[in-house]
């Protein structure tokens, strides 16, 4: 018998745990919300050599609804764009290739308000070197700028940032 | 329960199931602590430090290495960027306060000509002279065979320095 009451005991507890685990992880917010947000724009940003040209259009479609009309994209020192659809025409533009996007290291500041949020992370792009072949990797470190529009988190305002402060 | 196991199961969970378990159970513990707070093993990608480590390479940072001591010139350090997925890995040249400068390659600190055995080649790198903040480090690659302008380097901070790499 109380064999059988210790098993039942440690059935539930751990039955509870994984249900409280499930909660935490799968609880909507606001930071989740972004997360997502966040990895469907690297998939939309990532590509393959052979995509079909449907495919293409369909991932620049899902690509343009990540953003604000007036999305403000700054890389470097040189590269700005100043609206969606300048951005949009210059991700268009880029040579069909292995291209494979990631965010990681995520750190989400949402106002107190809940409309907008800061977030820094890492963006990792692997690809292949057009005159070897061999893989490439370059990382760098992103400020993201959402705000929330009906009710969907948005990217606002985008810029690199240098880890290696240049004297 | 001793030997109460199917013979078909033993090569999995041995003789004794609740010993293996706990064994199980202590490896992953040991394996988290060791990698998730003392060890950060990295692959490395790109040239800009060779000789010392290679493209594709591979190298272990201890995360413990400055908690009772601050980074040394000649360390080889990893600096996080938004977190730790990523990582730069550079060698450092120049200490809180001092000023530095390179002329024709070579590294000066503090007026004085640095002596570096781990560079092998040396482009006429140029770098003004400037000072090292307080609580900054100055960091290059050991491939000062590249043009400067393709060579990540610059100043740090102190709490972006994850570790010391191992080997």
């Amino acid at each position: 018998m109380a064999d059988g009451r210790g098993r039942w005991v440690t059935v539930t507890l751990v039955a509870m745990a994984l249900a409280g685990a499930a909660a935490w992880w799968y609880w909507p917010s606001d930071e989740r919300a972004i997360r997502e947000r966040l990895d469907g724009l690297a998939e939309a940003a990532s590509s393959k050599a052979g995509d079909p040209p449907m495919a293409r259009m369909a991932r620049l479609a899902r690509f343009r609804s990540a953003f604000t009309e007036d999305v403000h994209v700054r890389v470097g020192h040189a590269i700005e764009w100043s609206s969606r659809d300048a951005l949009l025409g210059a991700v268009a533009g880029w040579p069909a290739g292995d291209l494979s996007v990631s965010l990681v290291d995520e750190q989400i500041a949402v106002s107190p308000d809940r409309q907008a949020a800061d977030v820094r992370l890492t963006a990792k792009v692997t690809g292949r070197d057009p005159s070897t072949g061999s893989p490439t990797l370059d990382a760098r470190e992103v400020q993201f700028g959402l705000v929330k529009r009906d009710g969907e988190w948005v990217v606002s305002r985008v810029e690199d940032r240098d880890t290696l402060e240049r004297p | 329960m001793r030997g109460s196991n199917p013979p078909e199961w033993r090569p999995i969970v041995g003789r004794n199931p609740k010993a293996t378990a706990a064994r199980a159970t202590a490896l992953i513990v040991i394996a988290t602590l060791l990698f998730g707070v003392v060890l950060l093993p990295i692959r490395l990608t790109g040239i800009s430090m060779e000789p010392t480590y290679h493209d594709g390479g591979f190298t272990v940072v201890n995360r413990l290495a400055y908690r009772f001591s601050a980074p040394r010139r000649g360390d080889i350090v990893a600096i996080r960027m938004a977190g730790e997925h990523a990582v730069y890995l550079k060698r450092i040249v120049g200490l809180p306060g001092e000023r530095v400068q390179i002329e024709g390659g070579t590294v000066y600190v503090d007026g004085h000509a640095i002596d570096e055995p781990w560079v092998v080649r040396r482009a006429a790198w140029e770098l003004p002279l400037f000072t090292v903040g307080a609580d900054e480090f100055f960091v290059v690659g050991d491939n000062r065979g590249m043009p400067i302008a393709l060579h990540d380097l610059g100043k740090t901070r102190r709490e972006r320095i994850v570790g010391k790499a191992l080997f």
